[in-house]
């Protein structure tokens, strides 16, 4: 058996991985520039400083892709037996709390200026001796951070699918929030301009509700993760498909009388323990290894496999039990 | 199917020509007021507080106020056929009815970097002055271009510019009661150069970038105020060069 390093993706979809990495590259340079065109035109709306904070932090699920990417493909070694895959998992935690912390501080600092009835003043400014009224300059900047951040938003969450990657899906959900906000602070601005002081608050808030939620299911997913949690799909939406061929592919193993299964991700790759007591003790290194072919030759994401033959299984919760009369674990996929 | 499709886009893009049309229909009355401050200045009565502060505004008993801020406002009063309703009070007093909407504008030679940005709403800056170390002859000025340690440098008792060289210069700081009859190097405000005779060195001590201040999120009132002022800066200077005295 090859010690467990595995490569991080298999051939094919190496290419759909460096594609992902340049979006990231073009997704900080892009941010930079919307972050630069909001700071000069923030004035005193609630919404623009929302967005432009919102901005600022969705620089966080990038950077932290492009960090975990320098890291994830190195082999085990003896400080990190495991490799190096999770730090997948920690880029995901730090890029859910950021959508967190950000959806929360938009909320409460909003709800206070509503609750205190601040007017937002937004006045005139001097561009190279040309004025004009700085709402239009805000517009003009709301729709530099939104337009572009709709556009990737979408190739990453179809990135994030092929890759199985939730840094990825993270930061795809992150730039819906970006253009959400956007265009939240779009109205809010267009409404400032009409006499309706109210609106820049109020639509700062609806959007930082939104945003913690995101920021909330990702984070409690982050942290599942880390306490190696079931496997589950890279959009957070039920558990991953894997978990159930793996308990079905175990199942037909003739020679298992039963067993226990435990699978968990480590970063965007998955890890299976199988521990197996067989009915006789015949060909048995034959028959694990066979048995760990066939798991891994399941998807490409089960990196991690080990198959462990044990005389009997004692105090194994039932949920993780395989007997080999048929498929009988109770919660499945 | 098609048809179907193409009947939604052209949908969309006659919403977007209605959000374009109404924004362009809006165009000459925008930004609005939310309490319709210009509306009812215009041709009515602005009503303006005034706290002494030489020579921006000044408010002695008895006569109507003078000095430069006073003066822009009753030439801006003049654009929009407004009648000037001065009321004086002190500079926190002020701010409390302007933030109240009592108040349509407050004039105390307020700076942007004033603490008031968080109750009112401040203009751009109409005119931006510094306060500057000067000589009384140009070697002076080059040598203390150079170097400040240990120069005595004349400066107006009590003020916030003592404050400031005592803090941010090594110079000995020498307060004197009238700037006019001090002699030798002093920090004074750029504006009061000609008048006492100095020439400026290249140490500035501060720099006030002077505005008004309007109520809160009247938006409508304050572009057209900001219009005004950013348009007669030079104005502002020539009243400022004759109201300006040490």
């Amino acid at each position: 058996m090859r010690f467990p390093a595995g490569s991080e993706l298999p051939p094919e979809l190496v290419p759909v991985y460096r594609r992902a990495v340049r979006l990231e590259w073009i997704s900080i340079a892009y941010l930079l520039s919307a972050i630069v065109a909001l700071f000069f035109t923030l004035g005193s709306s609630q919404a623009m400083k929302g967005a432009w904070l919102e901005d600022v932090l969705s620089l966080a699920p990038p950077i932290a892709f492009l960090v975990a990417a320098r890291v994830r493909h190195k082999r085990p070694d003896a400080s990190f037996p495991y490799g190096y895959h999770r730090a997948v998992e920690v880029a995901y935690l730090i890029a859910s709390l950021a959508l967190l912390s950000m959806g929360g501080f938009l909320v409460v600092e909003s709800t206070l200026k509503l609750l205190h009835g601040d007017h937002p003043p937004i006045g005139m400014v001097e561009l190279f001796d040309w004025q004009v009224w700085l709402g239009w300059l805000m517009i003009a900047a709301l729709l530099w951070s939104a337009i572009p951040a709709v556009i990737l938003g979408r190739i990453k969450k179809q990135l994030a699918a092929d890759l199985h990657d939730k840094v990825l899906h993270a930061d795809a959900k992150m730039n819906r929030a970006d253009w959400m906000t956007a265009g939240a602070a779009l109205a809010g601005v267009v409404g400032i301009g009409f006499g309706l002081w109210w609106m820049d608050a109020a639509a700062a808030i609806v959007i930082g509700l939104d945003i913690a939620r995101d920021g909330l299911t990702y984070t409690s997913a982050a942290v599942k993760d880390i306490l190696d949690g079931r496997p589950r799909r890279d959009d957070e939406s039920g558990v991953h498909p894997l978990v159930g061929e793996v308990h079905r592919t175990v199942a037909e193993l003739d020679w298992v009388q039963e067993s226990a299964i435990r699978m968990r991700e480590l970063g965007h790759v998955l890890s299976v323990e199988v521990l197996a007591v067989p009915r006789d003790e015949a060909d048995l290194l034959d028959r694990v290894e066979d048995a760990t072919a066939r798991i891994s030759a399941l998807d490409w994401k089960l990196q991690d496999v080990v198959v462990a033959v044990v005389r009997e299984l004692e105090d194994a919760p039932a949920d993780v039990m395989v007997r080999a009369s048929g498929p009988t674990h109770s919660r499945s996929a | 199917m098609p048809r179907a499709a193409r009947g939604h886009t052209t949908g969309m893009r006659h919403r977007w020509l209605a959000v374009v049309a109404v924004g362009l229909l809006a165009g000459c009355d925008y930004p609005r007021d939310p309490a319709g401050t210009l509306d009812r200045v215009r041709g009515g009565v602005m009503r303006v507080g005034v706290a002494e502060s030489d020579p921006w505004v000044r408010v002695p008993e008895g006569t109507p106020p003078s000095g430069v801020e006073v003066e822009l406002l009753e030439r801006f009063a003049a654009t929009i056929g407004a009648r000037v309703e001065w009321v004086p009070g002190t500079e926190s007093d002020l701010m409390e009815a302007l933030q109240g909407r009592q108040l349509d504008v407050v004039v105390a030679g307020l700076t942007r970097q004033s603490e008031w940005r968080r109750v009112a709403a401040l203009t751009r800056p109409y005119l931006t002055t510094q306060v500057v170390i000067a000589a009384p002859d140009e070697r002076t000025a080059e040598r203390l271009s150079e170097d400040l340690a240990g120069a005595r440098i004349a400066v107006e008792a009590n003020s916030p510019e003592a404050a400031k060289l005592e803090q941010d210069t090594d110079a000995i700081v020498r307060p004197v009661d009238d700037l006019a009859g001090a002699g030798g190097p002093a920090a004074v405000p750029d504006y009061l150069l000609d008048d006492l005779g100095l020439v400026r060195t290249d140490a500035e001590l501060d720099e006030h970038e002077h505005a008004m201040a309007v109520s809160m999120g009247e938006n409508a009132f304050l572009v057209a105020l900001e219009r005004f002022l950013l348009d007669r800066e030079a104005e502002a200077a020539a009243i400022l060069a004759r109201e300006g005295r040490p």
